[in-house]
């Protein structure tokens, strides 16, 4: 690449890069609001998130880079089949509503700081607990390195590669993990607040953009009838199922990403919490939906291109409205900032709750009488050795093992029945929610990982992903062992 | 929240998968029928968990 391609010149770029600077600024003023030098305060910002501060890191954390630019390529790639993808985020919210007012209040009375800390209060196993807490660990670093690639690639489009992908891996994640250390929690929802607005300003402003230049609908149902007619045919039975099963990944896995779960403990009343969430029902339409029709729009204007050119969706589209003078450099800068805002807010979110999952789950329970000031301290600095191993792991990892960091949601969807079986049924034990968390993270684990080396395993057998089939196995074997008493425990 | 509610929830989201339709697809307001059906279930499925929020989420306050 060269400066020619650069997707913004120099004054978009100098713009770009104060924005994200000030980032560090909006940090520093979080940690200058910091109450006491406690766990709760560190990681929760002192359990007093209100409703617009708490919507919007709810909703920035939700929808990350892989929204704007990983949704727009499966749409392109899958046509209208992606809608489903408006649906999974719906149903995280489902979720909520089931699991989040129990959870609230227990959190507020007992004072947790990770979902695993409800995991421990209730079933009273460490076993269980830190079996959870890792497939947490885990699925939280999956994420945090697979958007900081996404990062590196932004970087290398918008400046046409005269900041290289590693330069602009490291320099992006040195911020966020500056602004994350000085004030923790409070510095990542107040970044994200911003970050949240940017991005659904910037969403919808492209969404208005393409529908007033290209003709929204009409011109998308034309043009993939006269280059892809396949793509307007129904989803078969098979498609429908896989339809469903994305429906509850969402709804299980989604809805319980540690750092979603830490937002629901940092609301200031449940009030807060009610509201935020209601008003979080409406994000899906107006961020996914809308990035489902970038894609359409793009595989309208350029069939053919293959998978990895595809994930170059939303930028398409971006080039042409500025080849056609649409867009001016203010629109293309917006939306570049939403792209990273997306991005940025998702891995300092990740990277909170991984420092937290470590200090208190792992580091707290084998030095009982470290003070709350020695552990965030220790917080702190589990931050930045996450964020150095992520950026190393960015930069050098092979592709090979790229495919494998696609896990994610299969692992975390094995916690949920902890999460909402504990909730709703008094009775059941902690032996049969572990033996069912360890069966189901192997059977999933076992076909994800034959399937990407190339075995002759299908990703999603019978329609139903991995993960889903694993959560089945999963609930089989806590029915079995609660029904037949084999629990220890009894 | 009582099972109904949860079913609700779960019904409404087994609604949403465009199960109803097979075969070639007819053009509704410039989208393929199937589509067209994907996208308002997913809408509506918004505003009943909105809706479910605001009537059975009692807070403390509430209380």
């Amino acid at each position: 690449m060269n400066s020619q391609t650069a997707l913004l010149g120099p004054g978009g770029i100098t713009f770009l890069g104060v924005y994200i600077l000030s980032l560090i600024l909006i940090g520093w003023l979080g940690k200058r609001a910091r109450k006491e030098n406690s766990l709760s305060d560190f990681y929760l910002a002192g359990r007093g998130m209100g409703f617009l501060v708490l919507f919007l890191t709810l909703y920035a954390t939700q929808y990350s880079g892989n929204t704007l630019v990983g949704f727009a390529g499966r749409a392109y790639r899958e046509g209208y089949q992606a809608l489903v993808l408006v649906t999974l985020l719906s149903s995280a919210v489902g979720a909520f509503i089931l699991y989040a007012p129990k959870l609230y209040r227990l959190s507020k009375k007992y004072k947790f700081i990770t979902p695993a800390d409800y995991i421990h209060f209730r079933f009273n196993n460490n076993k269980l607990t830190l079996f959870a807490a890792s497939l947490c660990l885990m699925a939280l670093a999956n994420y945090i390195l697979t958007n900081l690639k996404a990062i590196g690639y932004i970087v290398v489009s918008v400046t046409g590669g005269v900041i290289p992908f590693a330069y602009g891996v490291i320099a992006l994640s040195l911020v966020m993990v500056i602004y994350e250390t000085m004030g923790g929690m409070r510095s990542v929802a107040w970044t994200d607040s911003l970050q949240g607005i940017i991005l659904m300003f910037g969403v919808i402003t492209i969404f208005i953009t393409i529908q007033i230049e290209y003709g929204g609908f009409e011109f998308i149902y034309n043009a993939i009838q006269t280059s892809d007619p396949q793509k307007l045919a129904p989803p078969n039975f098979t498609q429908k199922l896989s339809w469903f099963s994305t429906v509850c990944l969402g709804f299980f896995g989604i809805s319980i990403y540690p750092h979603a779960v830490q937002r629901i403990y940092s609301a200031n009343n449940e009030k807060t919490l009610k509201r935020s969430i209601q008003v979080m029902a409406f994000m899906p339409i107006i961020t996914t939906l809308f990035m489902v029709v970038v894609g359409l729009t793009a595989f309208a204007l350029f069939p053919g291109l293959d998978r990895q050119a595809s994930e170059g969706a939303t930028l398409l589209v971006l080039k042409d409205l500025s080849q056609r003078g649409a867009i001016g450099t203010g629109m293309m800068v917006l939306f570049l900032s939403a792209t990273i805002a997306a991005i940025m807010s998702t891995v300092d979110s990740a990277l909170l709750s991984m420092s937290s999952i470590i200090t208190k789950d792992f580091y707290k329970r084998f030095r009982p009488k470290k003070s709350q000031a020695e552990l965030t301290r220790i917080g702190k600095m589990i931050s930045w050795v996450i964020m150095a191993f992520a950026v190393y792991l960015a930069i050098v990892l092979p592709q090979t093992i790229w495919r494998l960091l696609e896990i994610k949601l299969e692992l975390l969807i094995q916690v949920s029945p902890a999460i909402f079986l504990g909730l709703y049924f008094k009775k059941i034990k902690a032996k049969s929610i572990l033996w069912g968390m360890t069966f189901g993270t192997l059977f999933a684990v076992g076909i994800m990982v034959a399937n990407k080396l190339g075995v002759d395993i299908p990703a999603k057998p019978g329609g139903l992903h991995a993960g889903v089939w694993g959560l089945i196995i999963n609930l089989v074997i806590v029915f079995i062992l609660e029904k037949i008493k084999l629990s220890p425990d009894e | 929240m009582s099972t109904k509610k949860i079913l609700i929830i779960w019904i409404a989201l087994f609604l949403t998968v465009p199960w109803w339709f097979h075969g070639l697809s007819n053009k509704w307001l410039n989208l393929p029928d199937w589509g067209l059906y994907a996208m308002i279930a997913a809408i509506i499925y918004s505003i009943l968990l909105a809706f479910m929020i605001q009537k059975y989420w009692k807070t403390e306050e509430d209380e």
